[in-house]
């Protein structure tokens, strides 16, 4: 199994992450690989029996390996659990930023978990942190040889009762901010350490899916993104460069990243095109989609449908803006 | 911005009258496709692709 997560992971490493526990029963003594507290609490949550099992978006159990270590099989297998998988959607977004104390004995970050669209919280829905080291070299006695074993996980952050980050946001563009830290032992090679968050219901009774997950070395996790000198979760673009700060329409969020920062979204501009100098364009194709959305009300928060502002958007507020295209007067 | 509605009113009505009798097909067809880029904007606006996450439970023997 683990050769054929390697594959994966070299070929999927933006959209595969993993991390993988080591049985206690089944890791040489000199190994510090071993976590059996750990260990016992993930693999409890999965019912995880015998090794190797591997549990998919926390829904899916896979137990067994290759035999006589012919891993492709294997390989071709989980590459089609994988596709299966990807194309699921998430209304949660995971971001992540840190800093390495000038010791570089302990890692400080904040998680940013946010939610693109209303979504009814599921219960015992948390966001749970784990700390992995990557790429170590290391002998498999299975199979006779050494292989590199993909993000050994070094700790449980958020294990037990008391270390719980319950999530509590369930509206669209909320988000809910987690601030920690962790000690980074000496033992470690700093390049390959990984944090890892995941957004996952845990549950006693049964399954425990896995609504959104990220990992990201933590020494490619900057503070300050997009380099304008203004740290990430202060900056309103914090992937847009904009030392300024402007924000036309004081919603928090800058005009370089902002949709609705009434530059495009303009009063008539109801499908929010623009020519090549970002000057909204009204026209007749502005009656159209507006026709459309009288029909069926779906549309983005940025748009400007009253024109008559009279606090209803109608059939009225369509015939003033064909007078408006119609008489040039935009 | 606020105009007569009864100048305005008649303005589409024979704006509508021209456009429905000559390019009503071709209005059809782009609100259609316009309602489609419309919805398929909204919807894929509104949700993030899921990472695959796998726990691998192994040892080294």
């Amino acid at each position: 199994m683990s050769f054929a997560l390697d594959t994966l992971l070299r070929e999927f490493p933006n959209t595969l992450m993993t991390i993988e526990w080591h049985s206690p029963g089944y890791t040489p003594g000199n190994s510090d690989f071993d976590l059996p507290e750990v260990y016992s609490n993930r693999a409890d949550l999965y019912d995880v029996g015998g090794i190797p099992h591997s549990e998919w978006n926390g829904l899916q159990s896979f137990v067994g390996g290759a035999s006589n270590c012919v891993w492709e099989y294997v390989y071709i297998d989980r590459h089609g659990t994988y596709e299966d998988l990807v194309v699921q959607e998430s209304p949660y977004e995971i971001i992540m930023q840190g800093e390495l104390s000038d010791d570089s004995e302990t890692f400080n970050f904040d998680i940013v978990v946010s939610l693109e669209e209303d979504y009814g919280l599921e219960s015992g829905t948390n966001i749970e942190l784990f700390v992995a080291e990557d790429s170590i070299y290391s002998y498999w006695a299975a199979c006779g040889e050494s292989h590199m074993a993909r993000n050994v996980g070094r700790a449980y952050l958020t294990m037990g009762e008391d270390n719980r980050i319950p999530l509590t946001i369930n509206s669209a563009g909320q988000s809910q901010i987690h601030s920690g830290s962790f000690a980074v032992s000496g033992s470690w090679n700093t390049e390959q350490v990984k944090l890892i968050a995941l957004v996952q219901q845990l549950n006693d009774c049964c399954e425990s899916p896995v609504f959104q997950a990220n990992a990201e070395l933590i020494l490619d996790m900057p503070i300050d993104r997009d380099g304008d000198g203004i740290n990430n979760l202060e900056d309103n673009c914090p992937d847009d460069e904009n030392t300024a700060q402007e924000d036309i329409d004081d919603d928090q969020i800058g005009d370089v990243c902002d949709p609705c920062n009434g530059l495009v979204y303009v009063l008539g501009n109801v499908n929010g095109d623009a020519n090549d100098g970002y000057d909204p364009i009204i026209d007749v194709i502005d009656l159209l989609a507006f026709s459309d959305y009288l029909d069926e009300p779906i549309g983005n928060e940025c748009q400007m449908l009253d024109i008559l502002e009279d606090g209803m958007i109608n059939q009225w507020d369509l015939l003033v803006l064909a007078d408006i295209i119609m008489s040039g007067d935009q | 911005m606020k105009k007569s509605i009864l100048n305005s009113s008649i303005k589409i009505v024979v704006l509508s009258t021209i456009v429905t009798s000559a390019y009503n097909q071709s209005i059809e067809d782009h609100q259609s496709k316009n309602n489609m880029n419309f919805r398929s904007i909204v919807e894929n606006a509104s949700r993030s692709q899921q990472v695959v996450w796998v726990e691998d439970f192994t040892g080294l023997n």
